[in-house]
Formats: C-alpha cells, sequence, structure tokens
C-alpha cells in the first residue's frame, strides 16, 4: 500500500477520512468493508480525472455505502462538532496570522513599522497556538471543517495541473529550502541593520526559529502551528526583497559610488550624485535651490559626516560632499572641477590643478565613469528628478 | 430524468444478476453494470449493496491474493443468493409487465 500511496497524493487521506466516517460501524464489519473499498479507491485514484469528481468527497461516498449497505445513518451530526468552533478558529487564526506575516515581512524595505501587522494578530494567534500546542485542538478538527477541504480540494486540484516533472522538481528543492530561507533572513538582517534594529532582531528570532523547529515539526506536526506564519514572512520577505531590488532604478533609494542619493537625480538614465551651476560669467554659484515644475524642492538625500544632517535644505546644491582629509571627514560644497565659462570653449576639455576636463553642463565624473568620458549633451539638458 | 432513484429500487437485482455466471470482486461488479448499461450506478451503493447482500446470506466471499496490488475480495451467488435471483427476476418482470400495461392504457 505504501508504494501506491506515494504515487498517488490524497489517498491516504480520502481512505482515512471513509474510515472515520465508517468508525461507527461494528469494528469487524468495518474491516470487511474497507477490504472492499481500499483496493477501489486506489485503483480510482490510479485512473486518470479527478477521483474526488467521481468517488465524491470521502462523506459523501460514506454515506452512500451506508445508505445502499443498510447501515445504520449517523445518530446527529458528526462527531466532530464537539471541537468544531475552536478549530474553525485556529484556522483562521493561524490564516490570518500567516498572511500577516506574509505581509508584514513584504512591506518592511528594512524598516520595523511594518511589523506592527504581526502584533495585530497576537491577540487571535496566542490563543489559538495555546490550544494547538496544549492538543485542544486535533488535527481532524481542522481537516473536518468544509473551508479547509474545499482550500485542500482546490490546492490539489492546482498541484494536479502541473505536469508531474515539475512537481518531481519541487519536491527536489525541498532541502534547499531549508537553506533559502536562512539566506533570505540573513538579507533581510543586512537591510534591516541599518533602517530597523527592532526588525533586525524579529529576524534572528524568526531564523532561530526556524532552525530550532526544522528536525522538530517532523515528528510534532502540531509546530506547523509555527512554522507556517515563519515560512510565510521569509516568502514575503523574498518577494518584498526582490521588488525592491527592481525597483531601485526607479526612483527606490541609489547607492552610487560617491555615496547615497536617495529619491535620486538621474541624468540620460544615469543617477547622478550631484549637480553644479555656473553663471554667465563663468563663476561657480555656491547656493542654489532646485524646484521641479510644480514647484516643489527636489530634494535629495546625501551623505553626511554625522549621518543626520539630512532634513533640512535636502534641495540645496551643490550637496556637499564627504571627503576625508587625514582620517577626519569633512563636508565640502567646492566644486571637483574649473568650469569652462558658458558658450566658450565648448567640448574641447580644460586642464586644470584640481580634477577633471568638463563639459558645459556634465556633471562631476565618478569612479564607473571616466572623465574623458563625460556626456557631451548640451548646456540645456534637462535633469531629470526620479522620486 | 436522473434515473439514480430507479437504481436503488433495482440494485440488488442487478448485482445478483452480474454475479450469476461468474464470481467477481467489487470493481468487477461495478464495470459490469456500468457495460450493461447503468452508467449512474455510484461506486459507493455498489459496494454497500454487495455487503448488504452478504450480511442477508445472499453471497459467498472469498480473498484471493495479487502480485500487483491489494487483494481481492470476490463475492459470488450461493444457493439462497440464486433463489433470491429468480424470487426477484420474477417480482420484476411482473412488476415491469405491470407498469408497462399502465403505461400503455395512459398512452391509449
Amino acid at each position: 500500500m505504501n508504494g501506491e500511496t506515494e504515487i498517488h497524493p490524497g489517498l491516504d487521506d480520502y481512505l482515512a477520512r471513509v474510515r472515520a466516517a465508517l468508525a461507527d460501524l461494528p469494528a469487524e464489519e468495518l474491516a470487511e468493508v474497507l477490504e472492499d473499498i481500499e483496493p477501489h479507491v486506489t485503483e480510482v485514484f490510479g485512473e486518470p480525472g479527478d477521483p474526488v469528481d467521481r468517488l465524491g468527497s470521502p462523506e459523501d461516498y460514506a454515506a452512500e455505502l451506508r445508505a445502499a449497505g443498510g447501515y445504520p445513518p449517523v445518530e446527529g451530526p458528526p462527531p466532530v462538532s464537539e471541537h468544531h468552533g475552536r478549530g474553525r478558529f485556529v484556522f483562521w487564526a493561524i490564516g490570518l496570522t500567516a498572511l500577516a506575516f506574509f505581509l508584514a515581512a513584504f512591506a518592511t524595505r528594512g524598516r520595523t513599522e511594518p511589523l506592527i501587522l504581526i502584533l495585530l494578530c497576537l491577540p487571535v494567534y496566542g490563543p489559538a497556538l495555546w490550544l494547538v500546542l496544549a492538543g485542544r485542538v486535533n488535527r481532524t478538527d481542522l481537516t473536518e471543517l468544509p473551508e479547509y477541504r474545499r482550500g485542500k480540494r482546490m490546492g490539489d486540484s492546482a498541484v494536479a495541473l502541473l505536469q508531474p516533472e515539475a512537481i518531481a522538481y519541487l519536491r527536489s528543492l525541498r532541502p534547499a529550502w531549508g537553506l533559502a530561507r536562512l539566506i533570505v533572513l540573513a538579507v533581510l538582517f543586512l537591510v534591516a541593520l541599518d533602517r530597523g534594529p527592532g526588525l533586525a532582531v524579529f529576524t534572528l528570532i524568526v531564523a532561530g526559529g526556524l532552525v530550532w523547529l526544522a528536525g522538530r515539526v517532523k515528528t510534532n506536526r502540531r509546530l506547523l502551528a509555527i512554522t507556517l506564519p515563519a515560512n510565510a514572512f521569509v516568502i514575503g520577505a523574498a518577494l518584498g526583497l526582490v521588488i525592491g531590488a527592481t525597483d531601485l532604478g526607479r526612483g527606490g533609494p541609489v547607492y552610487v559610488n560617491q555615496g547615497y542619493v536617495g529619491g535620486g537625480l538621474t541624468y540620460g538614465g544615469r543617477p547622478l550624485s550631484n549637480v553644479y551651476a555656473v553663471g554667465a560669467d563663468g563663476r561657480p554659484i555656491e547656493e542654489f535651490y532646485l524646484y521641479d515644475e510644480t514647484g516643489t524642492p527636489i530634494t535629495v538625500d546625501y551623505d553626511s559626516c554625522t549621518r543626520i544632517d539630512r532634513s533640512t535644505f535636502r534641495n540645496r546644491f551643490p550637496l556637499p560632499r564627504v571627503t576625508y582629509v587625514n582620517g577626519a571627514c569633512e563636508m565640502r560644497t567646492d566644486m571637483p572641477f574649473v568650469p569652462l565659462p558658458p558658450g566658450g570653449g565648448s567640448s574641447s576639455p580644460t586642464v586644470s590643478t584640481t580634477a577633471s576636463p568638463t563639459v558645459s553642463g556634465s556633471v562631476p565624473p565618478t569612479a564607473s565613469t571616466p572623465p574623458s568620458a563625460s556626456v557631451t549633451a548640451p548646456p540645456t539638458a534637462p535633469v531629470t528628478p526620479t522620486k | 430524468m436522473d434515473t439514480s432513484q430507479l437504481l436503488k429500487g433495482v440494485l440488488d437485482l442487478a448485482v445478483l444478476a452480474v454475479l450469476r455466471n461468474e464470481d467477481g470482486y467489487g470493481y468487477d461488479v461495478l464495470r459490469r453494470l456500468r457495460g450493461g448499461g447503468m452508467e449512474e450506478v455510484g461506486d459507493a451503493s455498489v459496494y454497500g449493496t454487495l455487503r448488504r447482500l452478504y450480511r442477508a446470506g445472499c453471497l459467498t466471499s472469498y480473498v484471493v491474493p495479487s502480485d500487483e496490488g491489494p487483494h481481492r475480495k470476490y463475492y459470488g451467488l450461493n444457493e439462497s443468493g440464486r433463489a433470491r435471483l429468480v424470487e426477484s427476476e420474477d417480482a420484476w418482470r411482473a412488476f415491469a409487465g405491470t407498469l408497462d400495461d399502465i403505461l400503455k392504457g395512459a398512452a391509449a
């Protein structure tokens, strides 16, 4: 039988539920009935098509057999009703909590605040977890729920749509999932270190919990009540990190060589780390403020020596550059190049003492962009802020 | 028309009939019924009926081990079963004839 059940997912479960629905029959008669129907159900599961479509739910199957066999009808509602309420509470509480873990992890982007979603679920998750771990709710209290069965049937038919090769491949990935989720949590931890210490701590707890539970959950299925939300957290975090990473080019925080430019300015699709202005007389304008066409300040986060000087005048340009002189951090706003007077030397590079050849309207060179390759666009070319 | 209600009344007779010449296990019986045109007969109904006829003493059963899968339990008619089949068959023919007459009378 074991070989059969491995080939046909759901067979074991189906037979167990038929058995449970007929449990009131005399033991001898029940054994006889099972001897008939086990080979039959096994065979039907091996045939093409959905076995549940053909046989009905295990409970329907048992009811039909009971009626045709002239067995006494079940008295009152099925025995599970005793824990029905609890089972339903646990089912929805854990489902909701898993969803909260998923959403919080997905939305966190390294910040602690979204974890409040998880906090909001604690009043239902706590009691539900207690009911499960204390043995007040059993597996059948959940599996007998109509919503569980409906969900499982939908899941099963979704799996049935996959090619057998795809299922086998996904199965083979299962051991890797144990490692992959730790990697996801490690990345999230690193991201959180900078922006959300609370999240960093929480991530460590989840990682520790998963490691601790990994071996135990195989022998104690009740622990699924913990691993389910934890895994939802990992999946949410993974999706959030992937989407966060692909957002980088579209206005997410951008790391460039000269430091952090959040919100970001780009020119020709290339992130800018600074903007300089030169007056008609060819002299640098030491302080100016940038606005977009609606009058909204074009604010940019920038590196500073103290790491806190980010709140005021973030649309004041040129942005201070962080330089290190003899190991001491200094903020400088002077130009790292000598500008040509507007309309003067067009695009021929000027040798200067401070830095690099320049082009009117160009940007300061970065390490990744050699000076000789600087942009040769006209001085009037727009600098597009991206938010 | 949904014939499942009609089927219920005659399933005993049909099961006894398909076992008349050859013993069979549950799925055998089911296939013979479906092959004979009883497409709508439910899987579980056949198994329930077999068990009820067995308990009523109409059937014998024996287990045949199988190399390929789980062993199979065969059912066959005993003397009591054969007598019941003859009896039921007569009753059915009489009943069907009566109903036929009623239907013809109603149509005329």
